[in-house]
């Protein structure tokens, strides 16, 4: 339901692209089309035209066949079933030094869901996102005031220790960083840091970490190779693998795909589709169609403040406030 | 798509080639255009000249340097030698230019002449043996303790009161050999039975090093030889054990004296054609050539020169080498290196990943890049002041030399570490951070092993420069002459650049070759440091 509605939407918006809408693979076969654009990815050639589309039902096959779909299984890794917000901001506001990038935000981001943050370059979406975890303490200068509350306790308040709180709340880069090590290194790499040190536990951690972000297929015979030889749309997921495995409450997204072709655009979105639910997730996006595919809630910040806050398929079906209207339909930004 | 077309049908029209053709301004601006554009090319060959010239001159200056140093310096890497025969003997061993043939005494290296006359000797001890029956069979036996009194020490220890040698130490200074001596004489005449006799007995090991001039003898047996050696009762003897009694003639190529390997070498300044009057030459016409017809027969050569890699300095030119103050520099910059790589490596990780931007901290900065600037005997006059004057460290020690120069790297090292951190991507550590490390795990993680490499260059090339320094170490007195290579940290030491200096101001010609010989394996151990650099970086060189 929410899947056609959101597709209206779409229809609404972008009414020269409506019929691409259908899954994100085709959307991207399209893009491909449209721009263009040669892909990065080693192993991702542009082939003639003719075999493409073969091609793509094969990797949509293979996407959807690496997800263990044991995600759903498992408990929450948070171990709250209520329905109670994770994220609580009240009067929430992050400064530059005397810039105010933030101004009194006031929300509840429901657990489980995909929170979607979207508006213009340079409204705060990554300050913003970047305080969930308090990578704003590694900047010189920037300082909050009011709440941010993560399951009821103060993040910035003086109880909270930020490795405490950074091991409960991943976070995902706009360019993918994996570490110069091994592939299982890397993923490896959070688990060791808090704790697990069995050889086994932690076989079995990498091995469903890289299933969940679609990666284990293709680099489960080579574990040991350099993260830096795999092609970038594999390096971010693989950084994904990397956020999953400490087992986090949330994971937070900074444009996971603006650096990526469309195709492993395509595979992240799928199994952001897959992990929804199981862990909260917050994704800040430039692409529309990507936070209208992706998310159950949206924010759209301007210029440090929030604008609209609701329901993905309202907001961009029936936006409350013209601001929003105009920007999800291009008008500016 | 209507306007789209017609935008593209008004471009056609208005096509800046066809305006060109058509109109007079637009072909007079593209002539302009044209000689602008030929003005610019010839400003760029003029350019690239400049830049092309600057390299040939450099590469020239270099040529130079290089190429004058290989003409100066490849001589010293062969050496005359005289093929000789010596005659060991009891009479030539007191006097050791008998040994030699008439024709080649004068030619002969002092240095060759001394250590040859050494070989041939043996320390010595005189005791007076007690023969009994019993000697045959026990020769420690005959060995009786003695007594030294005034009478037997030399005038100017007038207030010695006596001391007796006891028998044991006595043992201990003659050692099996001298033992076995005695056992000889009492079996080849069994008459000496019943008899006293003052016999030279060979030394014991220990009484051999003391006669070579050990100093690291025990105190009691240092104290009992040099008593005995003061009352005369030690000699270096002739080594029948090695040459027989009678003596022995030996043929071998023994060191030329350094005149003789100059004049074969064919400088000028030797010859004496040279001199209007050929007293005044260091060789005279008649030594001349009896050197050129030896060289004809094949009776004096040019061999490669080991001795140079083989000793350490010397007075005499034709033996004095490069050992002492290669092991010294090598001494000397090991320790550097390991006082400045841990501190200036922590400096640097401290400055760059956990210190605030503050005040303190930018001050601390500018200093270390001040303190790179300063001119290096300043670190000298710093050196001689803090570790000499006040640490009171041994002057001319590998230690203060270390030490001196470690105050000189740190700098270079503080600041090739802190940009080798620098260029570690931000990303790496944001993605740590992110994972939960704290700063200490993400530097240790993955700030250090991608800058590792960085670092190691930084540093090696920091250690090349200090073993290359030399106005510090004149101040803390490594310019000396030091013709061992230090065992300990606190021994006197010579360094390669020290070496080549003094070597540079003596007034012996011989000197210079092996001055630019010196400098040419300086030279070959910085190139091979920095070659290890290079090694390093692309050996770990990190893609991102």
């Amino acid at each position: 339901m929410a899947e056609a509605k959101k597709q209206k939407q779409f229809e609404d918006s972008h009414p020269e692209q409506a019929e691409e809408k259908t899954t994100p693979d085709q959307a991207d076969e399209k893009n491909q089309e449209q721009t263009g654009e040669k892909t990065d990815d080693n192993d991702e050639k542009n082939e003639p035209r003719h075999t493409d589309e073969k091609q793509q039902k094969e990797a949509k096959n293979s996407v959807t066949s690496q997800f263990s779909s044991q995600v759903h299984d498992r408990p929450r890794p948070d171990e709250i079933q209520d329905e109670s917000p994770i994220l609580k901001f009240e009067d929430f506001s992050i400064f530059y030094d005397d810039f105010e990038a933030i101004r009194k935000l006031s929300a509840n981001v429901p657990r489980g869901e995909v929170t979607a943050i979207i508006g213009p370059s340079g409204c705060g979406k990554s300050t913003l996102l970047n305080a969930v975890n308090r990578m704003t303490d590694l900047i010189p200068g920037c300082h909050v005031e009011g709440k941010m509350e993560l399951n009821g306790e103060d993040v910035f308040g003086s109880g909270m220790d930020v490795i405490w709180l950074r091991r409960r709340v991943g976070m995902v880069f706009q360019k993918p960083n994996p570490f110069p090590k091994s592939i299982y290194d890397n993923v490896a790499y959070g688990p060791r840091l808090h704790g697990k040190r069995n050889g086994d536990e932690l076989d079995e951690l990498v091995e469903k970490s890289l299933k969940e972000a679609a990666l284990w297929n293709e680099v489960k015979d080579r574990l040991k190779a350099n993260a830096m030889s795999l092609s970038g749309g594999q390096q971010q997921r693989l950084c994904i693998a990397r956020a999953l495995a400490i087992e986090p409450h949330m994971v937070l997204l900074d444009e996971p795909t603006s650096a990526l072709d469309p195709k492993s655009t395509a595979h992240i979105e799928t199994l952001l589709g897959e992990i929804r639910g199981h862990y909260t997730v917050i994704i800040v996006t430039h692409n529309m169609q990507q936070a209208a595919r992706v998310s159950d809630y949206t924010i759209f910040l301007f210029e440090g403040e929030m604008i609209e806050f609701n329901r993905t398929a309202d907001l961009f079906v029936n936006p409350d406030k013209k601001q929003t209207e105009e920007y999800i339909t291009g008008r500016f930004g | 798509m209507q306007d789209i077309n017609q935008y593209q049908d008004t471009r056609k029209l208005d096509r800046p080639e066809d305006r060109v053709t058509t109109s007079d301004p637009r072909k007079q601006q593209m002539e302009e255009e044209l000689k602008l554009l030929k003005k610019r090319r010839r400003s760029e060959a003029r350019f690239k000249f400049y830049t092309i010239s600057a390299v040939c001159i450099a590469a020239a200056f270099l040529l130079f340097f290089l190429v004058d140093l290989i003409i100066k310096g490849y001589p010293a890497l062969q050496q005359a030698e005289i093929q000789a025969s010596i005659t060991y003997s009891p009479e030539t061993v007191n006097n050791i230019d008998l040994a030699f043939p008439e024709e080649i005494r004068d030619l002969v290296s002092r240095a060759a002449k001394r250590r040859l006359s050494q070989e041939a000797r043996i320390a010595e001890i005189q005791i007076p043996v007690h023969y009994t029956e019993e000697t045959a069979r026990n020769p420690e036996s005959a060995v009786q303790a003695i007594q030294l009194t005034r009478e037997d020490m030399p005038p100017w220890k007038h207030n010695f009161e006596g001391q007796d040698i006891s028998r044991e130490q006595l043992i201990q200074l003659i050692g099996p050999e001298g033992l076995d001596q005695i056992q000889q004489n009492i079996k080849d005449t069994p008459s000496l039975a019943g008899s006293v006799r003052n016999e030279w007995l060979t030394g014991s090991d220990r009484l051999q090093e003391f006669m070579g001039g050990a100093t690291d003898l025990d105190d009691q047996m240092m104290d009992t030889a040099t008593l005995l050696d003061e009352a005369d009762y030690l000699q270096m003897g002739f080594n029948a054990e090695k040459y027989g009694a009678e003596g022995k003639t030996v043929q071998e190529w023994v060191l030329a004296d350094s005149h003789v390997d100059q004049y074969l070498k064919g400088y000028d300044y030797m010859k004496p054609s040279s001199y209007d009057n050929t007293a005044n030459a260091p060789v005279s016409p008649e030594k001349a050539e009896r050197i050129d017809r030896m060289h004809e027969e094949g009776k004096i050569a040019l061999h490669f020169n080991d001795y140079f890699f083989l000793n350490g300095d010397s007075k005499i030119p034709e033996v004095a080498g490069m050992r002492a103050a290669i092991i010294g520099s090598v001494y000397v910059v090991s320790i550097v290196f390991l006082i400045c790589l841990p501190i200036g490596v922590l400096t640097s990780i401290y400055l760059e990943e956990f210190a605030p931007d503050n005040f303190l901290t930018q001050t601390i900065e500018v200093n270390i890049n001040n303190l790179a600037a300063i001119p290096s005997i300043l670190f000298g006059v710093l050196g001689l002041a803090a570790f000499i004057h006040f640490f009171h460290m041994p002057r001319s020690s590998v230690l203060v030399g270390a030490a001196t120069l470690a105050l000189m790297t740190l700098p270079i090292i503080i600041i090739a570490s802190r940009a080798a951190l620098r260029a570690v991507p931000q990303s790496i550590r944001l993605a740590g951070f992110a994972m939960g490390a704290t700063r200490w795990q993400v530097v240790l993680h993955h700030v250090l092993p991608v800058s590792i490499s960085g670092i190691m260059t930084g540093s090696i090339i920091g250690i090349a420069k200090a073993m290359g320094e030399t106005a510090p170490l004149i101040i803390v007195g490594l310019v000396s002459f030091v013709p061992e290579a230090p065992v300990t940290p606190a021994d006197p030491t010579s360094v390669m650049p020290a070496q080549i200096f003094s070597w540079w101001s003596m007034s012996l010609r011989a000197f210079q070759e092996r001055a630019a010989l010196g400098i040419l394996v300086l030279l070959t151990v910085l190139f091979i440091l920095n070659g290890l650099a290079v090694f390093v970086r692309a050996k770990s060189e990190q893609s991102w």
